[in-house]
């Protein structure tokens, strides 16, 4: 038998498609060759540890989860990044998940009460990703309440949802579909598995019907989300979600404040990112060193279309809008066969959104800065330059792309596929030099009530 | 030896912690004994539920994970009687050679996932973005292979590639650890 048929066999055998006679020669193969049980030990064990590292071999929640109360010095799990022991905060976790899932395991039954009669008291997570915290990645935690002054956490719920958080933050665990953020930043990403997961703040609460939005309570009180893919619908805090307490359907690129539970819903024109997790940056961080603010003249009701800013964000592989299609979001590309221009690497980048989210009249866009700081503004090149960017712009000769786009809009219209079969759209590299503070307004890409079939422009800010 | 690890209350903190830092490399065993991760959370369970009423028993002077690996062991040949009818991989003998095998060669099975972590790094971004579609999001082999268009025959070779890449990567961290 070949190398390759043996390595076809062992990937049937973990993903669990192959066959009685694939298993059998595959038992074949062990039997005969210990180098073969060795590499079949290295890709099971490799398997395992992914999976386990992703967060994607849960254990069942009620396995966990005790009817009986934890004690009180064990219900709220606080540290701090310089804490002296995390060794030891880390083993009162384990010690609350397996003390209890023990108990439970002695006196209840082997979980089979009645859901009605279990009192969750805890949710069961797996860190996936840890910095600064006393966690460690792999390790399995029950959770009541959780604070971080500093550092980032990611873990996986047993309902399945991701979650990413950065500290300063305060959150409750509810239970495994509902949590209460407090203070702070959250970005959560429910999958296809968590569908109907809710947060509650003070102000607001969101329920997504997938996949992954960002949220930030800030000091006030109020409430920020930002939908990065998927729907979130905006209820108001301390009513049931129904028809008539929901406040907005928001979708991805879509962002609302929440001032307080009594307020009524503002669109957020600008929300921070943290470009390599996809994540809210949120009330508590700077949105950038340079970019204090992103405006625009769009009055319409119900349009919550946000500009998102990632700070130190530019190169390849930027995001440019959270427009997307299936998995890939529109992002900036240098041209075939060239280096992403040195020039724009690490600006801030603000995405923007597309024509045809607005309609006409497309928008003026305002940019406060703080700094001086290079301006950059990346016209699609099919496009005739309007005169506000002629006059006040120089074109630096640099090309970009963005991509991939799909075939179904006016933008891509006679668009021709790449060397890999995809669309991409080359801008021009505008600059404009802004030598202190001041507010830089960008205008629509055409004058008013001409047609403008192409891509929107995209922007970045680098400090001088 | 009793006091150390079991009291009224249960396991103490020492003994939970040892447990702790060997989940991952117990649910790998599992998962190579039973041959996927189908019923491998089961079976990790009942060995943690094992291990923790049998806590007292273990002598600390003892490597931890070579006596959980028996218990694991032992839960994953009950597991197999359970589910007789199912798909078995390996059979009783092939399970105890290749058993003994990887319980000789376990020694710094605790460590390896937090090397893996920094072998991850080592990787291009398409590998990690293919290692992150098939596990960190639950994708299907064969649905990554359509969005690539790439025959699913292509995609597990590729997969299996990656896997053993890893697995060398970390052998090669962890055997230079040893030898600093």
């Amino acid at each position: 038998m070949s190398k390759k048929s043996f390595e076809h066999l062992c990937h049937a055998v973990l993903e669990g498609t192959a066959d009685e006679l694939e298993l059998e020669q595959f038992r074949v193969q062990l039997r005969a060759e210990a180098a073969q049980r060795r590499a079949y030990a290295d890709q099971a064990q490799m398997h395992a540890l992914l999976t386990w590292q992703q967060g994607r071999a849960a254990i069942p929640a009620r396995t966990f989860l005790s009817p009986m109360d934890v004690p009180p010095k064990l219900k709220i799990l606080t540290f701090r990044s310089r804490m002296a022991s995390p060794l030891l905060q880390a083993a009162l976790a384990a010690s609350v998940a397996l003390m209890v899932g023990l108990a439970f395991w002695q006196f209840a039954d082997h979980g089979r009460k009645p859901d009605s009669m279990a009192v969750p008291k805890g949710v069961s997570v797996d860190i996936i990703a840890s910095e600064g915290s006393p966690y460690q990645v792999g390790q399995r935690v029950v959770l009541q309440k959780l604070r971080i002054d500093t550092g980032s956490l990611r873990f996986r719920i047993s309902s399945g949802a991701v979650v990413d958080v950065e500290g300063p933050v305060v959150l409750e665990f509810v239970n495994p579909m509902r949590l209460r953020l407090l203070l702070g930043n959250i970005t959560i990403d429910v999958g296809s598995e968590a569908k109907g997961f809710v947060l509650d703040t003070a102000s607001a609460l969101l329920m997504d019907i997938g996949t992954r939005f960002g949220a930030s309570v800030g000091n006030d009180g109020s409430t920020d989300v930002l939908v990065l893919d998927g729907e979130v619908e905006v209820y108001r805090a301390g009513e049931p979600p129904t028809q008539k307490s929901r406040l907005a359907s928001l979708y991805e690129g879509e962002a609302a404040r929440m001032p307080n539970r009594e307020a009524k819903i503002q669109r957020l024109q600008a929300a921070a990112l943290n470009g390599d997790r996809l994540a809210i940056r949120g009330l508590n961080a700077p949105d950038s060193a340079v970019i204090t603010g992103v405006t625009d003249n769009i009055k319409k009701a119900n349009f919550y279309r946000c500009y998102t800013i990632t700070p130190g964000g530019m190169g390849e592989g930027a995001l440019a809008s959270l427009a997307h299609r299936g998995h890939r979001k529109l992002c900036w590309r240098a041209l075939p066969d060239q280096v992403f221009p040195v020039e724009l690497e690490g600006a801030d980048v603000i995405g923007t959104f597309q024509r045809q989210v607005v309609h006409q009249p497309l928008p003026d866009i305002n940019l406060e800065l703080s700094h001086p700081c290079a301006v950059y503004v990346l016209f699609d090149s099919r496009a005739t330059p309007p005169e506000w960017l002629r006059n006040g712009f120089r074109d630096t000769g640099l090309r970009l792309r963005s991509g991939p786009w799909w075939p179904d809009l006016v933008e891509t219209r006679n668009l021709k596929p790449d060397a890999k079969g995809e669309l991409c759209v080359v801008h021009s590299v505008w600059r404009k030099d802004v030598p202190g503070a001041a507010t830089v307004t960008l205008g629509a890409p055409t004058p008013e009530g001409n047609k403008y079939p192409y891509a929107m422009y995209g922007i970045a800010v680098k400090p001088l | 030896m009793k006091e150390m690890n079991a009291d009224a209350s249960g396991p103490t903190p020492e003994f939970v912690q040892l447990l702790t830092a060997s989940q991952s490399a117990m649910y790998a065993f599992i998962v190579s004994l039973l041959g996927g991760v189908n019923d491998a959370h089961d079976v990790l369970q009942e060995a943690n539920m094992k291990l923790c009423r049998k806590c007292s028993e273990y002598d600390p002077n003892q490597p931890f994970l070579r006596w959980a690996y028996a218990f694991a062991r032992f839960e994953v040949m009950a597991c197999r009687k359970r589910s007789q009818r199912s798909r078995l991989v390996l059979d009783d003998a092939l399970l105890e050679t290749f058993a003994d095998e990887v319980e000789e060669s376990s020694d710094d099975a605790d460590r390896r996932l937090k090397v893996l972590e920094t072998c991850m790094e080592r990787m291009t971004p398409p590998q990690r973005e293919l290692i992150a579609a098939r596990y960190g999001r639950g994708e299907a082999v064969q649905d990554i292979a359509s969005r690539l268009s790439r025959s699913e025959n292509a995609m597990a070779a590729l997969f299996y590639r990656l896997r053993k890449l890893l697995a060398d990567c970390v052998q090669s961290v962890l055997g230079n650890e040893v030898r600093a």
